[in-house]
């Protein structure tokens, strides 16, 4: 049985205001079309990313996931602390990788079992996460491994960055998740879990793997991180939490759950970093930066949110 | 219940004695919980360190508790009124009252009018703003309050330059710091004052009541002729400008402002209103309880300080601490049932 597909135009607002901005900069800025500065861009704006994507599969799944900042955080300081500056790589990344996947599986032990609200479970689970961050290491510091900072800057032929291959590894276990059955079974838990419940689908199961999907990404976020920057800061994370969320919003993911698509969150996410640099680039007064590239960000989520206004009741978490 | 010239409009006079302070059924057993958890702290606080149960400090905690509870009105508000409302914005609007106050006042007590007229202006605006885009652009509340974040603090950042100046009158200085009794600060009685009016507000008024039905049963309450859309808003309107408020209280207790010095009060007034039983969902809920929330949050920050701990522990008790008393009582439903 065949059926039919149907364009999801949910992506559409956020990748017009991702080209709008992309214009106006190249008028702005004549550096901004050279390959150096899309490098450097990329190379910030990839952590942030990859937990949009992370975020993007939790808000799908009907829940929210606002403890990736302090995982981050949690990872960040792992990596500075567990090796020296020319040691092994892979220890780190190991107990990183696994510390960022134990939080993800205890929101969702949280949410799926204990069934405590997303929004409030995560949030208690941030306190965890920044208080070990801040435990392990309380101020700033710490070496991260040289040969993960390498990897990260590595460029082809001075154009490609090499760090793009954590956004498409993450982005693989993603479509890997989609086209199997649990994909489906993912939207129908974030559209009404009673029915999905009730068609045989294993909600608290889906809801587990979502937020461990999340910790995961948050992990090798938190890696991409401190491969850039080179050492250790307790409280890095805190302010892409926020960030990943208005990613997904404007890019077309509704967040009373059960639509939208992950592609959306990552020009969400590269549309409010092109603000900070189009801020920057208008040249305006450094104290009015922040309150000019909030006011675009709201506009922007209103645009979004307005044109792909379904009539569906707004659950927020 | 009145029919009047064929519109449809619900007046509400009678109110049983029982419900004056929305306690009754199974609302007494959430209020019984924190404050057991409190006399549980204070009692372990003062077998660890001798002296921790005293006085004075329970009036350090009291006047604490009371700004996060003055902090938290917007909030609790906000929640009630449903459709899984809630105001981010709260730590945001507080940083903006205490920095913008400190200059107002430049440390002048005949300066003190004009300063709460513009806060509450400036806040009540940022209130309309939010609230009017969550109803008439069907934004969700999370989403456009935690954008409206930097928005406020960019504001606050705009008018401060980054260098918050002047300082706190006089007057509330006193406020803040004098102490009734050598121990119950006058700060704190202010906090009951406003938990009684509030309390009175959403049990004895229209407002209160058409509160709760539209946090209950939207469609109920869009049926029998509420208008939603002005409630929603004025809710909104009344969060940003307590927030903004608080800020000044805020400043009052601690004398100089700061950038982002409100910034942690966002999540501990959703904790707090959450502790003190009010439902995320909507619909359900007290000022008493969010005072109680809290009271509980302040008194174990307090317990793990002085037992000496640092930061970072005292952050992972915290949190774990939310946890065990999340999985107590703000469990959703099986879905089999």
């Amino acid at each position: 049985m065949r059926t039919r597909k149907v364009i999801d135009t949910s992506v559409l607002p956020s990748v017009i205001l991702f080209i709008v901005f992309v214009i106006i900069n190249s008028i702005l800025s004549k550096n901004f079309m050279r390959a150096s500065a899309w490098i450097s861009f990329l190379q910030t704006v990839i952590p942030i990313l990859i937990i949009s994507i992370g975020q993007a599969v939790v808000i799908i799944g009907g829940g929210i996931d606002i403890s990736v900042g302090s995982t981050i955080c949690v990872v960040n300081v792992i990596m500075a602390t567990t090796s020296s500056f020319e040691g092994s790589a892979l220890k780190p990344v190991i107990i990183g990788l696994s510390a960022a996947i134990a939080i993800g599986a205890f929101n969702g032990f949280l949410v799926a079992k204990l069934r405590t609200p997303a929004l409030l479970a995560t949030f208690a689970t941030s306190f965890i996460g920044n208080g070990i961050a801040l435990t392990i290491l309380p101020i700033p510091g710490g070496q991260v491994p040289l040969s993960l900072s390498n990897f990260y800057h590595f460029k082809f032929f001075n154009t490609i960055p090499l760090a793009l291959i954590y956004v498409v590894f993450v982005l693989l276990i993603w479509l890997i998740w989609k086209k199997s059955p649990m994909g489906v079974a993912l939207y129908a838990v974030g559209h009404n879990k009673y029915k999905a419940f009730f068609s045989g689908i294993e909600v608290y199961k889906i809801q587990f793997y979502t937020f461990v999907f999340s910790g995961f990404a948050a992990g090798i976020a938190g890696l991409c991180i401190s491969s850039n920057i080179s050492a250790g800061d307790p409280r890095i994370g805190s302010v892409m939490t926020l960030n990943s969320v208005a990613a997904c919003v404007i890019g077309g993911i509704s967040l009373a759950g059960g639509s939208g698509t992950v592609i959306g969150s990552i020009f969400g996410a590269m549309f409010i970093y092109l603000i900070l640099i189009t801020v920057m680039g208008m040249n305006v007064p450094v104290y009015y930066q922040d309150l000019v590239s909030g006011i675009i960000i709201v506009i922007g989520i209103i645009i979004a949110v307005y044109i792909q206004k379904r009539g569906r009741p707004t659950k927020t978490y | 219940m009145m029919i009047v010239e064929g519109r449809m409009k619900i007046k509400i006079i009678k109110i049983d004695k029982e419900n004056f302070l929305r306690v009754k059924n199974g609302e007494i057993g959430k209020l019984f919980l924190p404050i057991l958890i409190s006399i549980l702290l204070f009692t372990i606080g003062q077998i660890i360190n001798p002296g921790f149960a005293s006085l004075q400090n329970i009036g350090n905690i009291f006047a604490i508790a009371g700004i996060l509870t003055i902090a938290s009105t917007g909030q609790t508000l906000v929640i009630i009124s449903g459709n899984y409302n809630i105001d981010l914005s709260v730590g945001a609007l507080m940083s903006m009252g205490a920095v913008l106050g400190s200059g107002l006042l430049r440390g002048l007590d005949k300066n003190i009018f004009l300063t709460f007229v513009v806060i509450i202006g400036i806040g009540g605006f940022f209130g309309f703003i939010i609230g009017s885009s969550i109803h008439w652009m069907s934004i969700p509340a999370l989403v456009m309050t935690l954008s409206m974040v930097s928005v406020i603090d960019g504001f606050t950042l705009a008018i401060s330059k980054g260098r918050p100046y002047g300082s706190a009158a006089p007057f509330l200085l006193k406020i803040g710091g004098n102490r009734i009794f050598g121990w119950f600060r006058v700060l704190s009685i202010i906090t009951i004052v406003l938990v009684v009016i509030v309390t009175i507000i959403l049990t004895r008024t229209r407002y209160g009541k058409k509160l709760f039905l539209i946090g209950n049963n939207r469609m109920a309450a869009k049926v029998s002729g509420i208008k939603i859309g002005t409630l929603v808003i004025a809710t909104f309107i009344l969060s940003g400008v307590m927030g903004a408020v608080s800020g000044i209280f805020l400043l009052s207790m601690v004398g100089t402002a700061q950038i982002q010095m409100g910034a942690s009060y966002t999540m501990l007034s959703v904790a707090a209103v959450v502790l003190g039983g009010t439902q995320l969902s909507g619909g359900k809920g007290s000022y008493i309880g969010t005072l109680f929330g809290s009271i509980v949050f302040v008194t174990l920050t307090n317990v793990l300080i002085s037992i000496g701990m640092k930061q970072g522990v005292r952050l992972i008790i915290t949190g774990l601490v939310l946890v065990m008393i999340l999985g107590a009582y703000s469990r959703q439903p099986r879905l089999r049932q």
